[in-house]
């Protein structure tokens, strides 16, 4: 398996809860919209009926949004089985989906949510305010996002039947892109009370969503049927999906080709291109662009230990990294390198002092940091896999041919992953701050979120920065496009001074499907308007159908 | 002259088989390659990028290029001494730790024999992946600790053999013909116990070595082996599979090196067993 | 006889109890904390310790190896630390398809190990011989991620006949899990087609050398009686034993078979769980492997006693 989002499965209750999120003013944070595809999605009439396979990269802990992790699979199967109280359209912006409305106040400090009238959950109990109410105060109970909720969400309040109201204790201006769904807002999706209650959402979600849930075996499948009562009339098309985790890309890779599922997302770029050329499949993919800030591919530090607590060394670190020569080796020269936390094409991209390549610099910074041989080497580590061992030798060579040794290490998947959190690491493949909102990557980078080794902490690089951290609180307060854009642009700017994370390439998503599978890059909104397809691995099925 | 033609006379005489040599002259080379890497004229197995990446066959790269662009033949010979290591070094220390203990235990019986049969079987019923994983866990992935740990997981089945081997020799008459004239009891082990109980150990020994450069293989396979960039053959075949279509190539040979070099290892054992009329059958 | 069965049985007690222990102990040598992943980003310090006291884990080893010994009596192996499901549940689920993925690979082997063993065992030396040989030697030579892969692009990629991935319930569709099972059960019994091949023909061609033999010719008895009726029986003695014996290789192969064919037994799941100090779930997988182990080499003992008289004589004293 390739490397992974953060906090993916294996982590039971560890919080993503990124807060914050864009004005739907300023979604869109790239020109270009989601990229080469090879077939016309619209002009043909959708067929119902059929059994859909999904070929996904992971399995869950869970299946409730309260105390399960999701990473981009889990969000699909979110979306399976409940509905977010909004979505995103193919520009960025946000549109009520599972709501009627939702309303800021005039500062963004009253968030107003209507839900729809006339909707049930899966076991018949009625989607209300008592619901609503009962699920944000269950969200900030929980382990996974209390934590990032509870400092900013004052009350929840019953308007009427259909109403509630959220009170903040401060400006949050691009809450309503949370309510979306993407990784890191999982709170987005309604559970029915009654699970709730319960307490077998975990092994049995109910939701409002298009399918039912119908088995579980983790790490085999995971079945659900069409949901005959669902609110959006019509959808799904197909009569059943199942969801079969397929963490090693090759494999995903040879089930599609065989025939045993009808669609998988990939991530690995050597494995996608095979398919990509291959004509008896239709792909999608973020090569030329997406909305929103991009999933990036990085080597992150942690800052708190030596020797990467030192400046001058991780300048050296990044003045030796080939990028270019690593991204046509590994990824075939497809992805494009950014050198920055925000995308080429991105408003908020900037570059700023961040070093280029240059062996010579590298050693010179290298003296400058004065550090003794011994103190200089470091273990650079991987998630197990063999794409992934590659990938490291590689970036070992780089290092030890400006005389910087490392010792390289492949950890089990969880165990990366709660090393990360701990601070337990010296430099780690990572794959992250893909969003569609620069607010949702908040706690990635701001110093509230910072612990001492050895305790969680939700900022891995354990990067302190008083000026980012102002940034970061502008970008979530101040609804001013403008003042975002510089707020931002300015992260971008201190990020790549600080150096936490050597820039590599943006990440590969890409969805494959076999001839005959339609309506998985995009969808239609209730109001009408074009939904956003593939996002950081993760795409539509509602509106999914077969021929 | 006529020495090394009386020499191969000699050779031939034995009725080996074609096979049989030139499995012997496999495994020579092997070896040979992997003592003396460092002197032969091959890239540096770690050089990335140095050349263009899955190149095909050419004379600066006889076996190509993988896809970082290292040299396919330099990373196989140095990934050699790794399965070579593991495999001799983990039955060796099998033996020892097996074949000792299996020769006292089928010569004194009783209580000695008790005891360290109920051992092994523990042993043996202990899964292996848990004690290797236990092992390269909490000990760290080295050459040492693989080779260790398949040495371990390996000795009880090598107790076995021994012990089973030992009991039917020490019950012969020959043994008590040598304890009634009032040999010694090292006198006994060491001239009539172990030269028979060896020459049964022999041949199980070298299946043995395959097995060994296989498990190490399977570990590489599941990334457990030594850890990057130490080339291996197991962890070559791995990285290729998963990207057998871009170069499949990549993927033939590190899987024909683990062939080759298995299959001769048991090709000798078996000849030398047959025409030394070991019963296979020591269980 | 039945003095002989009750001893062996006997002894599994200590030896569970021994390997458990065993395991349980390596397990908490190993770097890593469960809680940590448990307790999640409101992790305080305060937080940590309590949780740290719900699961126990505060008390002393051997206190707490003596905790779980009380709850296994009574069926309960306690709950993963990792997934909500309980131990038993997972193994439940997990184990069946390992035990059918080995047995069935057996099964195959034999298949093809013993009519290739009899026809070699009878003309040794010719062309038969010498190319069986060499094909049982290849396939112990090869190892078995390099006929898995291969298996899979052929015949699943290429042909579409069987499944690159994915596995059906038994109880769902026996014709479609046998069709996943396919290519993994062939990939795994290779290996041990090579080794029954070689050791029953050795062992056939020496019976066959015994008076016995002869005489049965001698009475005008057809090779294919004499093969079936006289031959075999002695020989099945070291088979049952090798077989027995196998087991062990067996679990570990069963294991990279299913990171291949990302089949869900128990092989995944407890290299994780290992890896993840999911100490529960891994004492249950011990238990249940070293349960499996023992009685099938007790199995193994009794057929070989039946199988071959001389045995129970000899043994009749234990």
């Amino acid at each position: 398996m390739k490397r992974r989002t953060i906090l993916t499965s294996g982590v039971s209750a560890v919080s993503i809860g990124a807060l914050g999120g864009a004005g739907a003013l300023l979604a869109a944070c790239s020109s270009s919209s989601s990229s080469s595809s090879n077939f016309q999605s619209t002009g043909s009439v959708p067929r119902p009926g059929g059994h859909l396979r999904i070929g996904t990269e992971a399995e869950e802990n869970g299946l409730s949004p309260f105390t399960s992790n999701f990473d981009a699979t889990g969000i699909m199967y979110a979306r399976a089985f409940y509905d977010p109280l909004a979505a995103t359209d193919s520009t960025g912006k946000t549109h009520p989906y599972l709501a009627r409305s939702i309303t800021p106040n005039y500062d963004f400090t009253k968030w107003t949510i209507e839900v729809r009238s006339n909707v049930y959950f899966h076991d018949g109990s009625p989607l209300d305010s008592d619901a609503l109410v009962l699920n944000f105060s269950e969200h900030l109970k929980s382990p996974l996002s209390g934590p990032v909720l509870g400092p900013i969400i004052k009350a929840i309040n019953k308007v009427d039947p259909l109403t509630i109201e959220l009170s903040m204790n401060s400006p949050w201006v691009p809450f309503d892109v949370y309510l979306c769904g993407w990784i890191g807002g999982q709170f987005a999706y309604v559970s029915s009370p009654k699970a709730i209650q319960a307490g077998t959402l975990n092994t049995n979600p109910v939701g409002t969503g298009p399918f039912v849930f119908s088995q579980w075996e983790p790490n085999d499948h995971l079945s659900g049927t069409k949901n005959p009562h669902y609110w959006q009339t019509g959808l799904p098309y197909v009569d059943s999906v199942t969801f079969h985790p397929l963490p090693v890309e090759q494999s995903r890779s040879d089930s599609l080709r065989a025939g045993d599922v009808d669609v998988a997302h990939f991530t690995d770029v050597p494995t996608y291109n095979a398919l990509k050329t291959n004509s008896s499949f239709t792909h999608v993919d973020n090569i030329a662009g997406e909305v929103g800030p991009a999933d990036q591919d990085f080597i992150m530090l942690d800052l708190a230990k030596p020797p990467m607590d030192n400046l001058n060394f991780r300048r050296a670190l990044a003045s030796s990294l080939d990028v270019v020569s690593y991204n046509k080796a590994v990824n075939l020269g497809l992805t494009q390198i950014d050198r920055s936390v925000f995308q080429v094409g991105s408003p908020y991209h900037s570059v700023g002092s961040y070093p280029n390549y240059s062996p010579k610099s590298a050693r010179e910074y290298l003296k400058m940091a004065g550090l003794s041989s011994n103190q200089s080497s470091f273990v650079l580590a991987n998630v197990t896999g063999p794409n992934n061992q590659v990938d490291l030798e590689l970036v070992g060579e780089m290092l030890s041919r400006v005389s910087i040794n490392t010792s390289q290490q492949q950890i089990e998947q969880s165990k990366y992953i709660i090393n990360a959190l701990l601070g337990d690491f010296d430099a780690y493949f990572w794959r992250q701050f893909g969003a569609i909102d620069p607010d949702q990557n908040y706690n990635w980078w701001s110093s509230a979120f910072v612990k001492p080794v050895g305790t969680i902490s939700l900022n891995f690089a354990r990067n302190s920065d008083p000026v980012i951290d102002k940034a970061l609180l502008q970008g979530r307060e101040n609804p001013q496009v403008e003042a975002r854009v510089e707020a931002y642009k300015t992260v971008a700017r201190q990020i790549n001074q600080d150096i936490p994370y050597l820039w590599q390439n943006r990440a590969l998503w890409a969805v494959c499907a076999r001839g005959g599978v339609h309506g998985y890059d995009s969808y239609r909104l209730p109001d009408g308007a074009d939904g956003l397809g593939l996002k950081s691995g993760i795409f539509p099925i509602v509106g999914v159908w077969l021929s | 002259m006529g020495r090394v033609i009386r020499f191969f006379a000699k050779l031939k005489s034995l009725k080996l088989g074609v096979g049989f040599w030139l499995s012997v002259a496999w495994v020579a080379l092997i070896v040979l390659v992997a003592i003396f890497a460092n002197l032969l004229p091959l890239p540096n197995p770690d050089s990335a990028l140095e050349a263009p990446s899955n190149l095909g066959p050419s004379l600066h790269h006889l076996l190509g290029t993988d896809n970082i662009g290292r040299d396919e033949l330099s990373r196989l010979i140095f990934g050699s001494r790794v399965s070579l290591v593991v495999g001799f070094g983990s039955i060796l220390l099998g033996i020892l730790l097996g074949g000792l203990t299996g020769i006292l235990a089928g010569y004194y019986g009783k209580a000695v024999d008790f005891s360290l049969n109920s051992l092994a079987i523990i042993f043996l019923a202990f899964p292996q992946m848990i004690l290797i994983l236990a092992l390269i866990t909490f000990e760290g992935r080295s050459l040492l600790v693989i080779t260790v740990a398949i040495g371990i997981v390996g000795s009880p089945l090598i107790f076995r053999v021994v012990r089973s081997a030992t009991q039917s020799v020490a019950s012969r008459e020959y043994v008590a013909a040598s304890k009634a004239l009032g040999a010694s009891t090292s006198r006994v082990l060491l001239k009539e116990i172990f030269p028979n109980v060896a020459m049964t150990l022999s041949a199980f020994v070298f299946i043995a070595v395959g097995v060994a450069i296989l498990a190490e293989a399977g570990l590489s396979f599941l990334g457990l082996s030594v850890p990057p960039p130490t080339p291996t053959w197991g962890d070559m075949v791995n990285v290729a599979s998963s990207e057998l279509e871009q170069n499949s190539i990549l993927w033939i040979w590190p899987s024909l090196a683990l062939l080759f070099t298995v299959l001769s290892i048991n090709v000798v054992a078996d000849r030398l067993r047959m025409k030394f009329g070991i019963r296979e059958s020591f269980l | 006889m039945k003095r002989y069965i009750l001893i062996r049985l006997a002894a599994v007690v200590p030896i569970l109890l021994i390997t458990s222990f065993f395991s349980f102990y390596l397990l908490n040598l190993l770097p890593g904390n469960p809680v940590d992943a448990i307790c999640g980003v409101g992790c305080t310090a305060a937080g940590h310790v309590k949780l740290t006291h719900q699961l126990g884990l505060d008390k002393p080893m051997l206190t707490r190896y003596l905790i779980f010994l009380k709850h296994a009596l009574t069926g309960n192996l306690g709950k993963s630390y990792t997934t909500d499901q309980t131990v038993t549940q997972a193994l439940a689920q997990r184990l069946p398809i390992t035990l059918e993925l080995m047995f069935l690979s057996q099964v195959v082997a034999l298949l093809i190990a013993v009519p290739l063993a009899m026809a070699t065992a009878l003309r040794p030396g010719s062309r038969l011989d010498r190319y069986g040989s060499t094909f049982s030697f290849s396939l112990l030579s090869t190892p078995t991620f390099v006929i898995g892969v291969f298996l899979v692009l052929a015949f699943a990629v290429k042909l579409h006949i069987f499944p690159a991935t994915g596995y059906t319930n038994l109880t769902q569709n026996v014709g479609e899990n046998l069709k996943s099972m396919v290519l993994p059960v062939i990939t795994l019994s290779l290996g041990s087609v090579a080794v029954y091949h070689r050791v029953l023909r050795s062992d056939l061609i020496s019976t066959l050398q015994e008076d016995f033999v002869t005489v049965a010719k001698a009475k005008g008895l057809s090779t294919r009686y004499i093969m079936l009726r006289h031959v075999i029986r002695p020989s099945t003695l070291t088979f049952v034993t090798l077989a027995s014996l196998n087991i062990g290789n067996l679990i570990g192969g069963a294991f990279i078979i299913e990171v291949i064919f990302q089949l869900p037994g128990i092989g995944l799941m407890t290299i994780s769980s290992i890896l993840q100090n999911d100490y529960l779930m891994v004492q249950g997988v011990v238990l249940v492997t070293t349960v499996g182990f023992v009685l099938l080499s007790l199995l193994a003992d009794i057929l070989n006693a039946v199988i071959d008289p001389r045995i129970r004589v000899a043994r009749a004293g234990l």
